[in-house]
């Protein structure tokens, strides 16, 4: 494969979201983005669920969903048993970047990306994601840990970096306060002082990455910004227009830090370019967008104290905006395009074509071949997984360091036979138990977003053996809904209804496995009063538009999405199930272009692929339906529906009878297998 | 060969937990060796004959006062505290006790169910606790601490042999046929087929 560019500047900014960036664009507050937009392809990306930084940013530089790349949190448990520790690089179980191009005889240099301390000892650079932390929880200074810095010989040196929060000065610090300073040495509220921590952290980071950059000794360089997502979370409600619980004060003196903290962003980019030369292709991206306006969650009591904000009144995840940011500018890329369809799993193997390297057959992601000038050749392999004496990974730790988990089970085990005592103090069991539990949620979560239900299932019904919880429940109704088991659902479902009526989502899921029994009446019934509530969530209404579809009710589909796209432009279930509705009133060029927009919301969903081949094939358009349920049958292998379609093209449009009869043939397979799972799974199945 | 061991050497019964390290300190207490035990958890469904353990084994990462106690006597250590044993001031020799890994998670599993309690996962536990007796394993050589690997099927089916080979390692003359008597095959209960 030939090389494409010199060398991959690969930023991330956490929670970056277009809908900040635009406007400050078109006002000139952004003028490098902008520039570096127009030099390049942008677009969104789809984030991957759950929306949480540590699982996404390893997506990325793995090209893996989580249940391969192993880091599934923000902690995980000590394996001393003595409470949680922030989840480490020991950890991952997949080859990152860094570890593959070491490999390749490659050079890299890593700042502050999640998960990477302790710092693996990798052929090149690494400032870890401790590196930035100076301060500790009671703002007394601690000492930087030398695993924070890899070679060890740039660690005495590395320290020159590190910028302390308490020796910002008023001039440094004004810029992100336009209107009004706060009180910056309130011990009470302490909002100056995080926006100050934040700055200090940001520009720590900065400064080992410009110190990198400059050097010209790396093929690939990643860095990490997360200030742009704390930011948010400490300041999005004073962004104007204020949220309704917000003072005139707050509004005044907080409203301008998210767009100053954006437009720092944009100089510490112009500075990181200038270093990083000509010569390098930049990758920049968000993990996940952040809603800046009405769809920004109620804060049901706002409060002074910042850990509220990440505490139980809070959801910090229900801010996050499945949009991210995606730009890629260099001399390979094609220059001021857009482009549609991009998937945080694709950034790794795009990298490796672009270093001209094969891509392996077991990164999830797909090289984004459309950003490129001209068209590449993409050599592939089956993986880089196997050990190699220059990866960089870490070698020789202990068993309970590189599976942390397994061995927090294996300490409680010999603590339930009564062979040890695990820690004293009750607070950390706790924080551990957290930790574990966190890890299995959201290890369930990958799977069923993966299109992998059955893998979801087993881990929710083993944690609801531990725990009933009401959530698990409508976790694992929603399993057995994806595994077409809707009857095991419904009574899943009910008990949740009775138990909890006020349960946010479970009136949506319960009239969901009704329709998926047909019971079409009912679903309506339980569904249609959704219509008269005043709710700001769009699947609600996207859902009774698909009920409407189901009973033939056209117009009332259509504007039952429309109403959904309304709140909310992204929504993907609204988008495709207009693209239904008005597939099935005859217009198949608006329905295309609805499942178009679904398409390049969220690429990886098979069912958008096949309504989209459906409405194509409807317009007598069979090369591009073909492209459409090759790829929902790429994504969902298991799903019939596809090879359906595809043989009915090839048999009557194509004349292709020997491609007809290979899809006939896997479509009647598949059918038949999925009978067959759906009767081994029937609760009475074997019985009498 | 090890020297012989003084009157002031510790001898440790290690290995994880129904692998047969209560066996193998009932054999040493028939054998002549006394245990140190506080009796604080006796005989159950489990072990019939008791665990002969101490308690205070259970926060050796903490400290190990009483080591001094156990000079000259047997005394049960799971194979996951071995690491915190301190290196100096002591003579340790440790009989490390191997069972098949399949037949150890049956037997935790089925000593939890009779506490009404669940077994974590057999694949992670595998895995986890074979690491760690290597690694256990791996400390020992490291800190040239002497040890043996006594093999629980061993215990049952040539009791004398292995006898013999413990009190070969100790270097004490040790009663053999009391040793042997000690071995009860009916408590052999979690057998791989």
């Amino acid at each position: 494969m030939k090389r494409l560019t010199k060398r991959v500047l690969l930023i991330g900014w956490d929670a970056a979201d277009w809908n900040m960036i635009r406007p400050l664009m078109e006002e000139g507050k952004m003028p490098v983005m902008k520039q570096l937009v127009e030099f390049g392809v942008s677009g969104n990306v789809a984030t991957l669920a759950p929306v949480l930084s540590p699982i996404l940013w390893n997506s990325i530089a793995t090209g893996k969903y989580a249940y391969k790349h192993g880091i599934l949190g923000f902690i995980e448990p000590n394996p001393d048993g003595k409470g949680a520790r922030p989840v480490r690089s020991t950890t991952r179980t997949a080859k990152a970047l860094w570890n593959i191009l070491g490999q390749c005889g490659l050079r890299s240099g890593v700042v502050n990306w999640y998960a990477s301390h302790p710092a693996e000892p990798i052929e090149g650079s690494v400032f870890t994601n401790v590196f930035p932390y100076m301060l500790g929880p009671k703002a007394e200074r601690i000492p930087l840990d030398p695993r924070a810095v890899h070679p060890p010989e740039l660690f005495e040196f590395a320290q020159r970096f590190q910028v302390n929060p308490a020796t910002l000065t008023p001039m440094q610090v004004m810029p992100f306060f336009p209107k009004r300073p706060p009180n910056l040495s309130s011990e009470k509220d302490l909002r100056g002082a995080i926006m100050g921590k934040l700055l200090a952290e940001c520009v720590t980071t900065h400064n080992a990455a410009t110190y990198l950059a400059s050097r010209d000794d790396w093929d690939f360089l990643a860095v990490y910004y997360e200030t742009i997502d704390l930011a948010c979370h400490n300041f999005m409600e004073y962004h104007p227009p204020a949220m309704a619980h917000v003072s005139a004060d707050d509004a005044e003196i907080f409203g301008g830090v998210v767009q100053a903290f954006y437009e720092f962003h944009d100089m510490m980019l112009g500075r990181l370019l200038d270093v990083a030369g000509p010569e390098t292709t930049v990758i920049l991206l968000s993990d996940h967008g952040f809603y800046n306006n009405h769809l920004r969650p109620p804060v049901a009591e706002h409060s002074l104290d910042p850990k509220e904000k990440f505490g139980p009144k809070m959801n910090p995840v229900s801010w996050h905006r499945r949009q991210g940011i995606f730009v890629a500018a260099g001399k390979p890329i094609k220059r001021d395009e857009l482009t549609h369809g991009t998937s945080l799993l694709d950034v790794a193997p795009t990298i490796l074509a672009l270093l001209g390297l094969p891509v392996p057959d077991d990164m999830d992601g797909r090289v984004l071949t459309r950003i490129f000038k001209e068209p590449i050749e993409i050599e592939r392999i089956d993986s880089y997984e196997a050990p190699h004496p220059k990866d960089g990974m870490h070698r020789g730790v202990a068993a309970e360091e590189s599976d942390p988990y397994a061995a927090r089970q294996a300490l409680e085990q010999l603590a339930a036979l009564g062979y040890i005592e695990l820690a004293d103090a009750n607070d950390p069991e706790k924080e551990a138990a957290i930790a574990v539990h966190e890890r299995d949620s959201n290890l369930a979560q990958v799977y069923f977003a993966a299109n992998k239900p059955a893998e979801a299932l087993a881990i929710l019904n083993r944690m609801l053996a531990e725990k009933d919880e009401p959530g698990l429940k409508i976790r694992v109704a929603l399993c057995l809904l994806s595994l077409g088991r809707a009857a095991e659902a419904e009574p899943i479902m009910r008990e949740i209804m009775e138990k909890h009526p006020n349960l946010p989502g479970a009136r949506l899921i319960l009239g969901r496995t009704l329709m998926a029994q047909q019971k079409l009446d009912e679903a309506f019934a339980m569904l249609e009063p959704l219509q008269n509530e005043e709710s700001n969530v769009p699947i609600f209404q996207a859902a009774l538009g698909l009920i409407y579809l189901r009973r033939g009710l056209l117009t009332e589909a259509e504007t039952a999405f429309r109403r959904a796209i309304e709140v909310d432009d992204d929504s993907v279930e609204a988008h495709d199930g207009l693209g239904i509705a008005l597939r099935r009133q005859g217009r198949y060029e608006d329905s295309i272009y609805e499942h178009m927009r679904a398409a390049t919301l969220q690429h990886l969903r098979p069912q958008t692929h096949l309504n989209l081949g459906i409405a194509l094939a409807n317009s007598g358009q069979f090369d591009w339906a073909i492209r459409a349920f090759s790829l929902a049958s790429e994504m969902a292998p298991n799903e019939p529906l596809p090879h359906r379609w595809l043989a009915m093209i090839y048999r009557r449009a194509k004349k292709d009878m020997e491609k007809a009869r290979e899809h006939r043939h896997k479509f009647v397979e598949l059918a038949r297998r999925r009978k067959e799972l759906r009767e081994a799974a029937a609760p009475n199945a074997g019985s009498g | 060969m090890e020297p012989p061991t003084g009157a002031d050497c510790i001898i440790i019964v290690s290995g994880l937990p129904r692998s047969g390290t209560s066996l193998v300190m009932q054999m040493l207490a028939a054998g002549g060796v006394p245990p140190l035990t506080d009796q604080k958890r006796g005989p159950d469904e489990n072990n019939p004959r008791g665990y002969f353990e101490y308690e205070a084994v259970k926060q050796l990462q903490s400290g190990a006062p009483w080591l001094d106690e156990a000079r000259g006597h047997a005394v049960k250590i799971i194979h996951l505290l071995l690491r915190h044993l301190p290196l100096s001031g002591h003579d340790y020799r440790v009989i490390l006790v191997q069972r098949a890994l399949a037949e150890v998670l049956a037997s935790q599993r089925a000593m939890l169910a009779r506490a009404g309690k669940v077994a974590a996962a057999d694949a992670a536990l595998e895995q986890m606790f074979s690491k760690q007796l290597a690694a256990a394993e791996q400390w020992l050589s490291e800190h040239k601490i002497p040890y043996i690997v006594v093999r629980h099927r061993e215990l049952l089916s040539e009791s004398r042999t292995v006898a013999e080979e413990i009190a070969k390692f100790l270097g004490r003359d040790l009663d053999l046929d009391a040793m042997c008597a000690a071995v009860d095959p009916l408590l052999y209960r979690e057998r791989l087929t």
